[in-house]
């Protein structure tokens, strides 16, 4: 009698044992701040056949030729044709990335590329590395509190705290991009962000043939210099 | 009894164990001694068969011929006969006393019977022989001293004492004749009460302390003799001490008609008896002498006993001293015409936890309980989570066979996943069972572990990961190395497996059911707490 008592006793903590949360795994990372989707197009000739994603930060309201900090995404693709890929964010952006508003703001704003590692070491260099592809119709903004277009004149529009894709507007700002969302001289262009929502209208990765060497600075284009 | 007359009666048995330590010198010599043993382990219809009884009579047989004066030739034993047997037996022999008489010689008649018997006679193999024919025949013997001892139920009858009077010593008049006669019953219990036998003795309980204590362990007096006095005292204590912790109690009553200044001695140990030794046991605990290591109980020499040794053939002996928290045990040889001390040094110490898987000793319940507290170290279960160290407490219970517990353990530890850093805390409650053998000193057991363990994780991240918990069950197995350096401490060390199933999730929020495998080592201190 005992030992049978012992056994049923072990049984049922077994079976009222499994309850609770799941446990992280060796590649948790946490909630999703951000999810976004996309398809991802590469056009026919010759060019790197891998790549990595990553968010190239920037301070827009500069431009310049040397982002403040590019971090790799993470992201998933399907193998269908075109290939869909899903991309996290569990972080906020990095330190780096960040500058502030003239209300005192801090703000960040990302750009998404592909790039060949060529030194393979897992990151973007940007002296060693070749960008081959991204989106210069959206960009990843992010926010540490609400920031609208009189604090931030690059911005119509308001937006929120956190992340959330902002549309890149790009309206009679010379040098103009090309129908490929690169500019002529490899040059992401912003003029404006505004607010957008990507549910339903994808953010589209375009790998390009046609890319050589870094991308070129991001040349800002601001509204009142048109 | 009276208070003064109780006080006399002391006095009385004082005087007479004096007088007989002086006058006793040559009490065996010049006296023709006549025994008639029997013994019958078939009774009458409805009798369960005893196992021990006919066994007993040769011991008996054997005790009296080395230690006790009686030629071969004088001594009947008598083994699974019927009542018109026996009573024709004692016939015979009352015909050889009865000349011995008249050449002259004094004569001793003992009289033994082990079986089964009621309040109307003995049980002999599906015939009745009365008491009043037993008494009878014993009352009429033609000796000078008449010693009967019954060891069956209810024997009480033949003296006709009803249970319930306690009755231990003789009442011994200091008048002449100078040597006694008379005529005593003894028997080993009263007339409503039951007599036992007991496996874990070999013997009825009644006839092995009486033997133990002829062959020694009565001689209160340490002369080298034991006396009807002595061999009456020590038998009864015992009877009733083994017989009040666990069967129905047990009372050896006696009746006598003694005159005489001597003491009735029945055998002398003081003599260089050929092929005998003495054993001398030293104090503290039960000492029990057996055949071998896995052979029977012979003899035993209580903690409490005013002797302290024992005359037994020459030869090897398996000794085993019982003490408080271990056993003290190993093979002791007898030598012929010496005495041979026990020296608690040159026995094997065994302390409690093998004494418990060794079973049950000279029965006491064979188990212990002792608790533990230690450290535990679990390897990683999931890559990132990192080593599990915590303290580990334990309580147990040993028994002969298994050694069951409960184990609670605990650790607070840190680790990380590609993206972020957290604090985990786990928390678990198992039950353990063991089994195993000792290999001297150790024991080595095989441990089963099942319980449920609680995780919870605590992250350090610039994002969004709340807290997470879960409650899993846990098992475990691995191998157990218990050691016992002295008295009831308890030094443990493990190491095995630890299996939990867990449910990941990983960096798209995906979960998934894997079943984790992780090493695990223990070690701990313990202390035995019964």
């Amino acid at each position: 009698m005992v030992r049978l008592g012992i056994v049923t006793l072990v049984v049922l903590l077994g079976l009222c044992a499994s309850c609770g949360d799941a446990l992280p795994g060796q590649d948790y990372a946490g909630e999703a701040l951000y999810t976004w989707t996309g398809r991802m197009y590469v056009e026919p000739g010759p060019g790197v056949n891998r790549g990595r994603v990553a968010l190239s930060w920037w301070d827009v309201r500069q431009g310049g030729f040397v982002p403040l900090v590019t971090k790799d995404i993470n992201i998933t693709v399907t193998d269908d044709f075109p290939a869909v890929y899903t991309a996290q964010l569990f972080e906020p952006p990095p330190a780096e990335a960040f500058y502030t508003t003239e209300q005192g703001t801090r703000m960040a704003t990302g750009l998404i590329v592909l790039y060949a590692d060529l030194n393979e070491d897992q990151r973007y260099d940007p002296l060693d590395d070749r960008v081959i592809g991204g989106n210069s119709s959206f960009a990843i903004a992010y926010a540490d509190g609400t920031i609208t277009g009189d604090d931030f004149p690059l911005l119509i529009g308001q937006l929120d705290g956190g992340y959330q894709a902002a549309a890149v507007l790009d309206d009679d700002c010379p040098p103009r991009r090309n129908n490929q969302g690169m500019s002529e001289n490899d040059r992401f262009v912003f003029t404006a962000l505004e607010r957008t929502r990507p549910r339903g209208r994808s953010i589209d990765l375009i790998v390009s043939a046609d890319t050589n060497g870094f991308p070129g600075d991001v040349y800002t284009c601001p509204l009142n210099n048109r | 009894m009276n208070p003064r007359r109780a006080t006399w009666l002391w006095w009385m048995v004082f005087v007479g164990l004096m007088g007989s330590c002086l006058m006793a010198s040559d009490a065996l010599a010049g006296e023709r001694r006549f025994a008639v043993i029997v013994a019958n382990n078939e009774g009458t219809d409805g009798d369960i068969p005893l196992l021990h009884a006919e066994k007993d009579a040769r011991r008996l047989e054997e005790t009296l011929l080395t230690y006790g004066d009686f030629n071969d030739e004088d001594v009947v034993v008598l083994l699974g006969r019927t009542a018109d047997e026996i009573l024709r037996s004692l016939s015979d022999i009352r015909q050889r006393m009865s000349a011995e008489k008249e050449a002259g010689g004094r004569v001793m008649f003992l009289l033994y019977y082990s079986g089964h018997a009621d309040a109307q006679g003995l049980h002999v193999s599906g015939t009745l022989l009365p008491h009043e024919q037993i008494k009878s025949g014993v009352d009429r013997a033609p000796a000078d001293m008449r010693i009967a001892i019954i060891d069956a139920c209810r024997s009480g009858a033949m003296t006709r004492v009803k249970g319930g009077r306690p009755a231990k010593e003789f009442e011994v008049a200091l008048t002449s004749p100078s040597r006694e006669v008379g005529t005593v019953f003894i028997t080993s219990s009263s007339s409503n009460e039951d007599s036992h036998e007991s496996d874990r003795l070999g013997s009825s309980i009644f006839s092995h302390h009486l033997l133990n204590g002829l062959q020694g362990a009565a001689d209160v007096s340490a002369d080298g003799r034991v006396s009807l006095t002595e061999a009456y005292a020590y038998a009864y204590e015992r009877t009733v001490v083994d017989t009040i912790q666990g069967l129905a109690v047990q009372h050896p009553t006696y009746s006598q008609e003694i005159k005489g200044r001597q003491e009735v001695l029945l055998t002398d140990l003081s003599k260089n008896n050929q092929n005998t030794g003495r054993l001398v046991v030293p104090p503290g605990g039960n000492c029990f002498i057996f055949q071998n290591e896995s052979g029977r109980l012979l003899f035993e020499v209580g903690a409490v006993d005013n002797s302290r040794y024992l005359q037994l053939p020459s030869g090897p002996y398996w000794v085993r001293i019982r003490r408080s928290d271990h056993v003290l045990e190993g093979s002791i040889e007898v030598q012929e015409g010496r005495a041979t001390p026990i020296l608690p040094d040159q026995l094997r110490r065994i302390d409690y936890a093998e004494l418990v898987r060794k079973g049950s000793v000279e029965g006491r319940p064979a188990f212990a309980i002792h608790t533990s507290a230690g450290v535990r170290s679990v390897g990683e279960l999931v890559e990132g989570w990192g080593t599990s160290v915590g303290p580990l407490v334990e309580v147990g219970v040993d028994l002969s066979q298994v050694s069951f517990g409960v184990e609670a353990f605990f650790a607070s530890t840190n680790g990380q996943t590609a993206d972020l850093a957290f604090d985990r805390n786990e928390l678990g409650l198992t039950a353990v069972a063991a089994s195993g053998f000792d290999l001297g000193d150790l024991y080595v057991g095989l441990g089963l572990r099942a319980g449920v363990t609680r995780y919870a994780f605590d992250y350090s991240t610039t994002g969004l990961a709340p807290l997470a918990s879960s409650w899993r069950p846990s098992f475990g197995a691995g191998l157990r190395l218990d050691w016992s350096p002295f008295a009831r401490a308890l030094i443990t060390a493990g190491a095995g497996a630890v299996l939990v199933p867990l449910e990941l999730e990983d960096r798209q929020n995906n979960v998934e059911s894997s079943l984790r495998v992780a090493p695990s080592f223990d070690l701990m201190l313990g202390w035995y707490l019964w």
